[in-house]
């Protein structure tokens, strides 16, 4: 069984078992939503239907998942598979990277502590520099890109679009 | 009809003219980067039309990108056998080892032309049925739509590309993440766990942004390197001949009607109406072992579908608002967000909304050809723009234009949350449209179903005994049992390939 097959049932397990213990939790706090004196349906029924259909459709997907994770320790699957030369090599960091900065924006958005004009063109040219492997020959077409592109559109969304950015 | 001329003459002004070929070439531009869709393009934009001067002017721009982004995916399909959109994945079987072969000219030639008779086609189905149905929609009560709505979440599941549970999956997920904050019509605030800032729930268009936004430049950024081979366009052979025309009329309008009536069925986007139209098109020719061989049939097949599509996904969303397609979610989350409501009764408050965006249609589509004629070289050449510069930019528009919708960061915080629930979700092969159709209709079910309970005491009753109402029932209960069924032989099938 191939090693990314394997790979995925597991992440599919977390999945799964993450919208489970979310949907125990909607549930849950649906039980304490007082039916309405008006209307037979109430504002926690739907909610709590809807739940259950999730939880039972993870269930089967759960247990697919499984199956697949019990065939890999078959003695045939277990054998080593051809090796393949991966077509190219994903780049999982360069993401994590990139979903962390925006984080970071978003945060420094939130707390107000630097201003628009420096904020976008410094997370423009990070991003850019970082998805260029910090190399330095790419250091400077991104800062020249972040400085023009990230200032010209601070003032467009400021005194055009009227957004309250800091 | 005189709803319709006031809407056209609106957009033949040169402003309205100006948004809606800024809005074909952007989204032919889109189109045909890989990894691009015009879901992200038009999700971007929707912010951004609050600060236009007219909702008419903003319906226009989307409209047109929509039609531009569907179009413009055959080029990176003909030219790096990668569909720019997930709709033209039929147009790589036969538009790369056309274009291989030296003829690339003439492969986007057809794809071009194929689209804009498919656009056409559609578009006289949309004038054509529109009104009458919209008149139709009216008997409609809260059974009637209920059951529509649960129709559109079975058919998008069961006929999304993979697992049906996993549609099903994604749909209820989708319903339950619009379900935080307020409900309307109890005025109670339910499953908030304490977060004030959840009050207001999850607006539709940071969650869009997330699921199809960051979710797809985390996507593009993993396969950064990914080797590609691109072939160079020419002109050479673009405009088909005579003799094309008459070999490939059947071809196109059959093509155009399949993509069509697909694109009628609620829920159901483009890209299983080319897929649709490439299969009736091999099974009928004589010579069906040359499609994947750069056959032009199937150019024409795929790229006629799934341009039809369009006209006919915007059946249901402007008789009925409801979604005939992931593209036509958006739109009527742009509607609401311009308190428009849409549905049947928009043809009597306001015809002009509807009508200009069935004029949009048409003219969009005659754009799209000139643009498409004029600058498909030089488009090509924007097709291999260096992800490295491209995604941070687009995430910084996502970003602010979250920010932007009411000036707060929980927006931004709920558009990166969704992010990784839509990465997640594609990693293991849980399709994303059903979850957008499934947010955005689930306030519609709730309170039909609601109104249909308060007007019948209770009982579920008129479910079955209301025509139309059990009928749509039906079609969901045959559709759900089809597909399973289908579904446990696949994998009965599977299970006994892998034992031997």
């Amino acid at each position: 069984m191939p090693t990314n097959q394997r790979a995925t049932a597991v992440l599919e397990i977390l999945v799964y078992g993450a919208i489970v213990i979310v949907c125990a939790a909607i549930f849950a706090a649906s039980l304490g939503l007082p039916s309405s004196n008006r209307e037979p349906l109430g504002s926690a029924s739907i909610p709590q239907a809807v739940s259950v259909i999730i939880a039972v459709l993870c269930a089967i997907l759960l247990a697919r998942a499984v199956a697949v994770l019990r065939a890999a320790r078959t003695p045939a699957a277990a054998e080593p598979a051809a090796p393949q030369s991966p077509a190219y090599r994903p780049r999982y960091d360069l993401a994590i990277g990139i979903f962390v900065l925006a984080l970071v924006f978003a945060a420094v958005l939130q707390q107000r502590l630097v201003p628009a004009n420096i904020l976008i063109p410094a997370f423009i040219g990070l991003a850019m520099w970082m998805l260029n492997r910090f190399r330095l020959r790419a250091l400077l077409p991104s800062l020249a890109i972040a400085v023009g592109v990230g200032l010209a559109t601070t003032y467009v969304f400021k005194n055009f679009f009227y957004i309250d950015l800091p | 009809m005189d709803a319709f001329l006031t809407a056209t003459g609106h957009i033949l002004t040169p402003i309205p003219l100006l948004w809606c070929a800024l809005g074909v070439t952007l989204g032919i531009v889109v189109g045909a980067i890989p990894g691009l869709s015009g879901s992200m393009l038009i999700t971007m934009t929707v912010p951004l039309t609050f600060f236009m001067g007219s909702y008419y002017d903003a319906l226009i721009l989307l409209v047109a990108m929509y039609v531009g982004s569907i179009s413009g995916g055959l080029v990176s399909a003909t030219l790096l056998r990668m569909p720019g959109t997930p709709a033209a994945i039929m147009t790589t079987l036969d538009g790369y080892p056309m274009a291989q072969a030296g003829h690339a000219g003439r492969a986007l030639g057809f794809g071009i032309m194929a689209s804009f008779v498919g656009g056409v086609i559609s578009w006289v189905f949309l004038i054509a049925l529109s009104p009458t149905l919209a008149v139709w929609a009216t008997y409609f009560g809260p059974w009637e739509y209920f059951t529509m709505v649960l129709m559109a979440l079975v058919l998008i599941a069961s006929l999304s590309q993979g697992s049906m549970v996993k549609g099903l999956l994604s749909g209820f997920l989708g319903m339950l993440a619009s379900m935080p904050g307020v409900d309307n019509s109890t005025g109670m605030l339910r499953l908030t766990f304490g977060f004030n800032s959840w009050a207001g729930g999850f607006t539709l268009l940071p969650v869009l942004l997330g699921i199809f936004v960051v979710s797809q430049v985390l996507k593009y950024v993993i396969d950064a390197e990914r080797p590609v081979i691109r072939i160079e366009a020419s002109n050479r052979g673009i405009f088909m001949t005579l003799d094309d025309w008459r070999r490939q009329a059947v071809n196109l309008i059959r093509s155009s009607i399949i993509g069509t009536w697909i694109g009628i069925l609620p829920g159901i986007g483009a890209s299983i109406g080319s897929i649709c139209a490439y299969t009736a098109a091999k099974n009928l020719s004589k010579t069906p072992e040359k499609f994947g061989t750069g056959t032009e049939d199937g150019i024409v097949a795929s790229e006629a579908a799934n341009n039809a599509t369009i006209g006919g996904a915007l059946v249901p969303l402007v008789t009925m608002g409801i979604p005939g397609s992931v593209i036509d979610a958006i739109l009527i989350g742009a509607l609401l967000m311009h308190n428009l409501q849409p549905g049947p009764l928009l043809f009597v408050t306001d015809p002009e909304v509807p009508y200009t965006i069935i004029s949009t249609h048409l003219i969009a589509n005659i754009l799209m050809l000139v643009i498409m004629l004029v600058s498909v070289k030089w488009i090509s050449k924007l097709i291999l723009v260096p992800t490295a510069y491209l995604m941070p930019l687009i995430l910084m528009f996502c970003l602010v234009g979250a920010f932007s919708l009411q000036n707060r960061t929980f927006d931004v915080w709920v558009t990166l949350a969704f992010g990784v629930v839509g990465f997640l979700l594609e990693r293991i092969k849980v399709p994303l449209a059903p979850f957008v159709i499934g947010f955005i209709l689930a306030s519609l079910a709730e309170s039909e179903l609601r109104s249909g309970l308060m007007a019948s005491a209770g009982s579920i009753e008129p479910l079955f005994t209301r025509p139309i109402a059990a009928i749509f029932l039906a079609v969901s209960a045959v559709m759900l049992v089809w597909s399973l069924r289908s579904e446990w032989r696949n994998a009965k099938k599977r299970r006994g390939e892998g034992g031997q």
